[in-house]
C-alpha cells in the first residue's frame, strides 16, 4: 500500500465512513441470513446433503462460512456499540438534564418493539433488533468508561460467551458418553437403574437429533411446515421458534454475543480507532493477525465438519474447545482494522461513498430484508426450491436494489422510512421527512440521523 | 382526626411499614419452596384433603398467596419514582440522576444472581426487578392515567397468555381421552394422534400420587448434597426461570404492579395521603372481588384436585393476576387505616424498621433458609410438615423485626443496602449514625437510608 496515498479522514468524513461501514455490514448480513431464510435453518452452517456438496453449492458454503459468518453481525454490533456513544455524546450536547437518557431509553423500547415486529410480524426469527434493544438497555451507564475499561468489559463478556459455549458444548460430550456406557451395559444385558435408563434416552434423542441423518429429517420437517403453508401457519411456526430465542437464546447465548461487540465498538469508537486516528501500522498489524488467526481456527473447523459431512454427533466428539466468539473477535476486527486502512487509501473512498447512504438508511434495510426475503420464499413460493448457491443470485438482487434504493431515496429525504418512523416515535411527534428546505440544515444531519443501530 | 397533610417523615413510616409487611409476608409464601420440594404444595402427594395441613394451605393460599409479592412490586414502581425525583429535585445529583439510577438497577441484577446462584434460591426476585427497572426511567414523567392503561395492557397481557395456557392443558386432555377412545374402538391412529395420547398419558402417569412423591424424594436426594452439587442441580432451574419464565410470565407479572404503584404513588395512595373515606372504599372494593375471585380460583382448584386440565372447562380466563392485585389492595388499605386512625402504632412502627432494610431482610431470609433446609447446611430439607413450616417462619420474623430494630438504631442503612450504595456511587458510604435525624433530612441524595428503590 502506497503510503503516499494514505490521509487523515475529516470529521464529516468520519461520519460518512461509518456510515459506509454500516452499509457494508448490513449488504453482508444478508449472505447469512439469506441461508436460513431461503431454506430451512438447519442449513444455515451445514450443508444440505440432498443436494451435491462440491461445486458451487461447495463454493456457497465455503465463502459464506469461511469469510463472513459472524463477523458481519459483529462488525454491525461495533456500530451499534459506536453508534450509542455518538448518539449520547450529541444528545448530550445539545440537551440538558436527564432528556439525552430519556431519549436514549425511549429509542430502544421502540427497537425493542421493531425487534418483536421483525420477529413476529416479518416472520424472521434470526432478528437482532430485539437483542440489540435488551443488550441496549445495559449499555448507558457504561459511556464514560475508558476506552481501557471498555476493552476489559468486552473481554469479561468473551470469557462468558466462551465458557457458556463450552459448558454446552461439554454438556453434549458428556451425554454422549454416558450414553455409550449404558448403551454398553444394555448390551451386556445388564439391568439398568432408572437414572441410567434417564443417560440412555438423553443419549438416543441426542444422537437422533444430530446425525446428519437427524438433521437431514429435522430439516426436512421445517420445510413441510413452512413450504406452501399460509402466512397464519407460518406465523405460529416461528412463533415457538422466536419465543425461545428471545428467551433462553437471549440469556444463554445472545445477549453476551452482542455485549461483547458493543463493548469493542464503544472502546474503538472512543479511542479514536474506528474512525482512523490510530496508526496506519497498528491498523495493518490488526489486520494481519486478526484475519490470519480467524480464518486459520476458521479453516480446521470448517475442515472438520466438512469431513464428516456436517454430522454433528461426530462433530462435537471430535471438538475440544468451542472457540466461535474468539474467532469472531480476531476475523471482526481484523476487517475493520482494514477496512480503516483502505478509507485511509484515497482511491478507494469512492467505493465508500456508493456505500455510505445504504448505511444511512440501515434500520429501513435491515427490515427491508426481512420483508423482502418473507415474500420471495414464502409468498412467491421459493423456499427450500433453490441450489444453495442459487440463493446468492437473490442476495445480490436485494444487495442492488438497496444501494439504488438508499440513493434515491435519500436524495429526497432526510431519513429512511423506517427510521422516519422510529424517530417520531421516539419524539412521540412526526418528524420532518423532506429534505430540509433551508441548505443550511442539512450540514448537520440532525444529530440522531446516526441510527445507534446498526 | 387526622385531616391534615400527612407530615413528611410519617408519610416515609408508613411506606416503610408496608414494605416491612410485605418483606416479611413474603416468606409465608417462599417457605414451602425453601423447605420442601413443589410436589408437596400439591395436596394430592400426601391426600390432605383435611387436618391441619389442608387448612394451613387454604389460609396462606386464599389470602395471601401473590398478594405480597404484589405490595413488594407496587412498592417497587413507587420507590422508582421516588428515587428519581429526589434525585431529579437536588441540585448535587439532577445532572447524572439516570447514572445514579441505572447504575443502582445493573447492582441490583448482580444481586439478583448472586442470591439465585449463590445463595441457591431459585425464587429470587431482585433479578426480575432490576430487569424491568431497566424499562421503567423513561416513564417517570407520565401522568396517572396513562400509567393506569399502561398497567392494564400488561394485566391483559398476562391474562391472556395464563388463559392460553389454560387452554393448552385442556386441549391436551381433550385430544388425549378423543385418541384413547379412537383406539379403544380400534381405529387407526395418526401420528399427531398418537402424540396426542403419549402426552395425556405422560401427564396421567407423572400425576399420580405416587409419582409425585418419587419425584419430590429425588428432589430430597438432590438437595441433600454439597453445596456444589446443589448448585449445579438449581442453577438449572434457576436459568430457565431467568429465561424462559421470566420472558412468558414474570416480565408481564411484575410490569403491570410497577406501573400501577408508579400510578398509586402518584396518587397518594401508598403514601397514606387520601382520606379516610378513600380507604374504607378501597377496602371494600377491592376485597369484595379479590375475595370472591381467591374463593373461585381456590375451590376449583380442590373440587378438580389440581388436575389443571380440568380448570378451563371450569373457568375459561385466568383471572390470578386480578385475584392478587385486589387482594393486596385490600391489605394495603388495612394497613393504612390502622395508621390514619393511629392504631398499632409501636406494630407499624416496628415493622417500618424492617422496611427500612428490606433489602437486607430479603436476601437475609435466603441465607437463613438454605442453611437451615439445604443439606450443606443443617439438612431439614423434606422434614417439615406444611404447618411446620409456619414455625420456622415465626421465628425469622421474630429474629428480623428485633434485628432491624437494633440494627436500625445504630447505622443508617442496612448491612445491604449500605453495600449496595456504596457500589452504586462506587464510593464507601457512611454507615454509623452520627448525624441526627434532622440532617439526615437533608442528605445529598436524599435517597438512600430512606427509600429503599427495592
Amino acid at each position: 500500500m502506497a503510503t503516499a496515498a494514505l490521509a487523515p479522514v475529516r470529521k464529516n468524513q468520519r461520519i460518512q465512513f461509518i456510515d459506509a461501514l454500516r452499509g457494508f455490514a448490513l449488504l453482508g448480513i444478508l449472505l447469512m441470513n439469506i441461508m436460513s431464510q431461503g431454506q430451512s435453518h438447519f442449513y444455515y452452517s451445514a450443508m444440505n446433503l440432498g443436494q451435491s456438496i462440491t461445486g458451487p453449492n461447495y463454493w456457497a458454503w465455503f465463502v459464506e462460512c469461511f469469510f463472513f459468518e459472524g463477523t458481519m453481525r459483529g462488525l454491525f454490533s461495533i456500530l451499534f456499540g459506536a453508534g450509542t456513544i455518538l448518539l449520547i455524546t450529541r444528545l448530550e450536547k445539545r440537551n440538558k438534564g436527564l432528556e439525552p437518557a430519556d431519549i436514549y431509553y425511549r429509542r430502544l423500547l421502540w427497537l425493542l418493539v421493531f425487534g418483536l415486529i421483525n420477529a413476529f410480524i416479518f416472520l424472521w426469527p434470526g432478528d437482532i433488533l430485539y437483542p440489540y434493544a435488551i443488550g441496549g438497555l445495559l449499555l448507558f451507564p457504561f459511556r464514560n468508561w475508558k476506552p481501557k475499561h471498555l476493552i476489559w468489559g468486552a473481554m469479561f463478556f468473551l470469557a462468558v460467551a466462551t465458557y457458556r459455549n463450552n459448558s454446552d458444548l461439554y454438556d453434549s460430550k458428556n451425554t454422549i458418553a454416558k450414553g455409550k456406557a449404558v448403551e454398553q451395559l444394555a448390551a451386556q444385558k445388564a439391568s439398568l437403574t432408572d437414572i441410567q435408563k434417564d443417560d440412555l434416552k438423553k443419549y438416543q434423542s441426542y444422537k437422533d437429533d444430530n446425525t446428519k441423518e437427524g438433521i437431514a429429517k429435522r430439516a426436512a420437517k421445517e420445510e413441510q411446515q413452512i413450504k406452501g403453508k399460509s402466512y397464519a401457519g407460518i406465523f405460529t411456526y416461528f412463533r415457538d421458534i422466536n419465543m425461545r430465542r428471545e428467551s433462553a437464546g437471549v440469556y444463554n447465548f445472545m445477549l453476551w454475543d452482542v455485549l461483547i461487540f458493543f463493548f469493542l465498538g464503544m472502546a474503538l469508537f472512543k479511542s479514536g480507532f474506528i474512525s482512523g486516528k490510530s496508526s496506519n501500522r497498528l491498523y495493518a498489524v490488526v489486520a494481519v493477525v486478526g484475519i490470519a488467526s480467524g480464518l486459520l481456527i476458521n479453516y480446521y473447523e470448517m475442515n472438520l465438519l466438512y469431513g464428516l459431512k456436517f454430522d454433528n454427533y461426530e462433530f462435537v466428539q471430535r471438538y475440544p474447545f468451542d472457540t466461535y466468539e474468539i474467532r469472531r473477535v480476531l476475523q471482526t476486527v481484523g476487517y475493520l482494522s482494514a477496512l480503516v486502512l483502505l478509507y485511509k487509501t484515497v482511491p478507494f473512498r469512492k467505493i465508500f461513498s456508493v456505500l455510505a447512504p445504504v448505511g444511512q438508511m440501515a434500520f429501513t434495510n435491515y427490515l427491508m430484508q426481512s420483508i423482502f426475503t418473507s415474500v420471495i420464499f414464502y409468498a412467491f413460493g421459493l423456499f427450500a426450491a433453490l441450489q444453495r448457491y442459487e440463493l446468492y443470485y437473490i442476495a445480490i438482487a436485494i444487495w442492488a436494489f438497496q444501494i439504488v434504493f438508499s440513493h434515491v431515496w435519500l436524495r429526497y429525504y432526510r431519513f429512511g422510512p423506517f427510521e422516519w418512523l422510529w424517530r417520531s416515535l421516539t419524539y412521540w411527534k412526526r418528524q420532518p421527512m423532506k429534505k430540509a428546505v433551508a441548505p443550511g440544515e442539512e450540514e448537520e444531519p440532525a444529530g440522531e440521523v446516526i441510527p445507534a443501530l446498526a | 382526626m387526622i385531616s391534615a397533610p400527612v407530615k413528611e417523615g410519617q408519610r416515609i413510616l408508613i411506606i416503610d411499614a408496608v414494605r416491612g409487611v410485605a418483606l416479611l409476608g413474603i416468606l409465608m409464601m417462599n417457605i414451602p419452596y425453601f423447605a420442601n420440594p413443589s410436589q408437596y404444595e400439591n395436596l394430592n402427594t400426601f391426600n390432605q384433603y383435611s387436618g391441619i395441613n389442608y387448612y394451613t394451605w387454604w389460609i396462606v393460599n386464599f389470602f395471601f398467596e401473590g398478594t405480597m409479592r404484589a405490595i413488594f412490586s407496587l412498592l417497587f414502581g413507587a420507590g422508582c419514582l421516588l428515587l428519581l425525583n429526589r434525585l431529579e429535585g437536588n441540585r448535587s445529583t439532577a445532572g447524572n440522576a439516570a447514572d445514579i439510577y441505572y447504575r443502582r438497577v445493573l447492582w441490583l441484577l448482580v444481586f439478583g444472581l448472586v442470591n439465585a446462584f449463590i445463595f441457591q434460591w431459585p425464587g429470587d426476585i431482585l433479578y426480575i426487578y432490576a430487569l424491568c427497572g431497566l424499562f421503567l426511567f423513561p416513564f417517570r414523567n407520565l401522568k396517572v392515567r396513562p400509567l393506569l392503561l399502561l398497567s392494564l395492557l400488561f394485566f391483559i397481557c398476562y391474562t391472556i397468555r395464563g388463559t392460553y395456557d389454560l387452554y393448552v392443558e385442556h386441549a391436551m386432555r381433550a385430544n388425549g381421552e378423543k385418541a384413547l377412545m379412537l383406539e379403544q374402538q380400534k381405529k387407526l391412529l395418526t401420528d399427531d394422534q398418537k402424540a396426542d395420547k403419549t402426552a395425556w398419558t405422560a401427564y396421567l402417569e407423572k400425576q399420580k400420587p405416587e409419582n409425585l412423591r418419587k419425584a419430590a424424594d429425588k428432589k430430597i436426594k438432590d438437595l441433600h448434597g454439597s453445596y456444589f452439587q446443589t448448585f449445579a442441580l438449581l442453577a438449572v432451574n434457576t436459568g430457565r426461570g431467568q429465561s424462559v419464565y421470566f420472558y412468558q410470565y414474570n416480565f408481564f407479572d411484575s410490569m403491570c404492579l410497577l406501573f400501577l404503584g408508579m400510578a398509586l404513588f402518584k396518587l397518594g395512595v401508598l403514601t397514606g395521603k387520601r382520606s379516610k373515606k378513600f380507604y374504607w372504599l378501597l377496602l371494600f372494593g377491592s376485597y369484595i372481588p379479590g375475595l370472591a375471585l381467591s374463593y373461585f380460583e381456590h375451590r376449583n382448584l380442590i373440587s378438580v384436585r389440581f388436575d389443571n386440565t380440568q380448570l378451563f372447562s371450569r373457568m375459561p380466563v385466568e383471572l390470578y393476576q386480578f385475584r392478587r392485585t385486589f387482594l393486596a389492595l385490600g391489605h394495603l388499605s388495612v394497613l393504612m387505616l390502622l395508621y390514619k386512625y393511629g392504631i398499632a402504632k409501636r406494630f407499624l412502627n416496628a415493622l417500618a424498621k424492617v422496611g427500612q432494610m428490606a433489602f437486607t431482610n430479603y436476601l437475609m431470609q435466603s441465607i437463613i433458609c438454605v442453611t437451615i433446609f439445604y443439606g450443606f447446611g443443617f439438612g431439614l430439607y423434606g422434614n417439615l410438615q406444611m404447618y411446620q413450616e409456619y414455625y420456622v417462619v415465626l421465628c425469622i420474623w421474630i429474629f428480623q423485626i428485633i434485628f432491624s430494630q437494633v440494627w436500625m438504631h445504630y447505622f443508617n442503612f442496612g448491612p445491604f443496602e449500605w453495600i449496595w450504595r456504596s457500589l452504586t456511587y462506587w464510593k464507601k458510604q457512611p454507615m454509623k449514625k452520627t448525624v441526627t435525624t434532622a440532617e439526615r433530612e437533608e442528605d445529598p441524595d436524599g435517597e438512600g437510608n430512606i427509600v429503599p428503590a427495592m
